[in-house]
């Protein structure tokens, strides 16, 4: 599988979390998907660090700072 | 190849000097021109490791392109501080921020901010509405007048950027 096939897998799974949750049988799904190849699994680390880094973020202060730089979008 | 393989003590001999003065003109500041012609080597040398061929044939353009990268994300920089002290202006710091925590703060924005960089306007809003706001998909929707299936079709295009650069990353640290 191509890398950039699977980001596309894994920001799947970051956008089912964030509209349905994982339930226990999704955990276990996106465990097996994990488990396919090391990209895979270095994908699912990525998209971790990624969520952790956000989640730091003090969100009114973080939102200002970032949007106002592109007031057009 | 092998021998004709300048070493980088010699690149740097070479090139030191014009790449300060080029860098000098474009930032107008000695001290950060001497800073990022540092950051500059050291990025060559990284890729000479990760035998990129164009880092040791063509040492000039491609101390350039490299160069050129770096004043790009110095600016990009520089005008996120600002932003940030806008910001500041009108929503109250989190009480309790110690000067590392701001820095620390600063670079993860910058992170984030360089990720979202490449992204059409809409899509990076959409991102920061969910990621940072934690409004919901339908939330964003009605707030942009799309529909859901727009909004979760670029965040699924945030997310597939984002990790791309952070893997990039991982590669090349």
């Amino acid at each position: 599988m191509k890398p950039a096939e699977i980001l596309k897998e894994a920001a799947d799974w970051l956008v089912r979390a964030d509209t349905d949750g994982l339930d226990d049988a999704s955990e276990r799904a996106l465990a097996g998907w994990r488990r396919q190849s090391p990209d895979h699994e270095r994908a699912w680390q990525a998209a971790c660090k990624l969520r952790s880094m956000l989640e730091d973020v003090p969100p009114e202060l973080g939102l200002e700072t970032l949007i106002s730089r592109y007031p057009n979008g | 190849m092998g021998s004709a393989q300048p070493c980088i003590t010699t690149l740097y001999q070479e090139h030191h000097g014009w790449l300060h003065q080029w860098l000098y003109g474009k930032l107008g500041c000695s001290h950060s021109a001497a800073d990022l012609a540092q950051d500059t080597f050291v990025r060559l040398l990284r890729r000479k490791r990760n035998g990129t061929p164009a880092a040791v044939e063509q040492p000039r353009a491609y101390l350039r392109v490299i160069a050129n990268g770096l004043v790009v994300d110095y600016y990009r920089r520089r005008s996120l501080e600002r932003a940030y002290l806008d910001a500041l202006a009108h929503i109250p710091e989190p009480a309790t921020v110690s000067p590392p925590e701001r820095e620390a703060l600063l670079e993860t924005l910058d992170q984030i901010d360089a990720m979202l960089d490449r992204l059409p306007a809409r899509v990076r809003r959409v991102f920061l509405l969910s990621q940072l706001d934690g409004a919901t998909y339908p939330e964003i929707a009605t707030a942009l007048g799309v529909s859901t299936r727009t909004v979760k079709r670029d965040m699924k295009h945030a997310f597939a950027q984002c990790l791309a650069l952070m893997i990039d990353e991982s590669l090349t640290p």
